[in-house]
């Protein structure tokens, strides 16, 4: 299994310019806030990856295991606090780019039942905003991160 | 403190088909088969301790988490050779930390998908005994691979 490799947009995006800058980032994973190109932006969507291209839990080493556990508790913390946020999912599917990164976002307090999971961001009223409202959220959610520096045995 | 069906059935409770997968100290799995499907494959990773979700937990608890989904991930790939397996943290019902890992058949028509792989009529399912020597199976592999 190679390290990087030149078609991944995932490892290319690591290894680039990612909108707001990365919220973490170690020698075994990274974390970005998604940024729609396209329209608004749902704010409080960030995505937990590895630094090696693998596709999945599976073939992960055991210290790599443990470190996306811990961004996805970190991320899930950070989420909560910095945005309002009354829940944060965690989802991995790894259906489309063969490069693990598991989904972690909010749903805001009041978003209705319909609009639950994957639909958050359909909610007329869910925060949105554009690369200047991401920039700021991911520095507020980077400067989170590094004040709640974990030790772990 | 209202009854927790995931503190149940680490109490041994609300008893659980096939018995525990793994178990240690912070996390515990079981093959998952609420609403009685008989779907080969969906596990169920909890935290021993009763806490809501990922941002509740200590470190050495997500540490924890990751490491059990990867090694569950592993098992489910080898003992029956499903081409992915979808790991997902809902946690809208009950408040304890629970992540649900869903094997995905390569045979499975593509709209069958994510969280619609158990729908699949065609998907491998089995009886009570089925699902017990699944989980005796993923437990000897979990044992033979020790991390």
């Amino acid at each position: 299994m190679q390290d990087t490799t030149a078609e991944c947009p995932i490892c290319a995006k690591q290894q680039g310019e990612v909108l707001g800058g990365p919220i973490y980032q170690d020698e075994l994973v990274y974390a970005h806030h998604v940024f729609n190109k396209e329209g608004p932006t749902f704010l409080g969507y960030v995505r937990a990856e590895t630094r090696r291209h693998v596709a999945s839990f599976a073939e992960l080493t055991p210290h790599e295991a443990q470190a996306v556990g811990l961004l996805i508790a970190r991320l899930s913390k950070a989420i909560k606090a910095c945005t309002g946020a009354d829940h944060v999912y965690a989802f991995f599917y790894g259906d489309h780019v063969p490069h693990l990164h598991v989904h972690v976002f909010a749903r805001y307090p009041g978003t209705p039942e319909e609009y639950w999971r994957e639909r958050v961001d359909e909610w007329s009223q869910s925060p949105k905003g554009g690369a200047e409202e991401v920039a700021a959220l991911a520095q507020r959610l980077r400067e989170y991160q590094a004040k709640s520096v974990v030790v772990v045995d | 403190m209202p009854s927790c069906l995931f503190c149940d059935v680490q109490q041994g409770n609300s008893p659980v088909v096939g018995g525990p997968v793994y178990e240690d100290d912070h996390v515990y799995a079981y093959h998952w088969d609420e609403e009685g499907s008989g779907y080969l494959g969906h596990l169920v990773l909890i935290t021993r301790r009763h806490a809501p979700d990922f941002a509740a937990l200590t470190p050495a608890e997500a540490q924890a988490v990751g490491l059990l989904i990867a090694r569950l991930s592993s098992a489910l790939k080898v003992c029956i050779g499903v081409e992915k397996v979808y790991t997902v943290f809902y946690g809208e019902v009950t408040p304890h930390l629970h992540v649900h890992l869903t094997a995905r058949y390569r045979e499975a028509p593509p709209e069958y998908l994510r969280w619609r792989a158990e729908d699949w009529p065609d998907a491998p399912r089995g009886d009570a005994d089925a699902i017990a020597a699944l989980c005796q199976r993923l437990r000897e592999f979990l044992a033979e691979n020790p991390q």
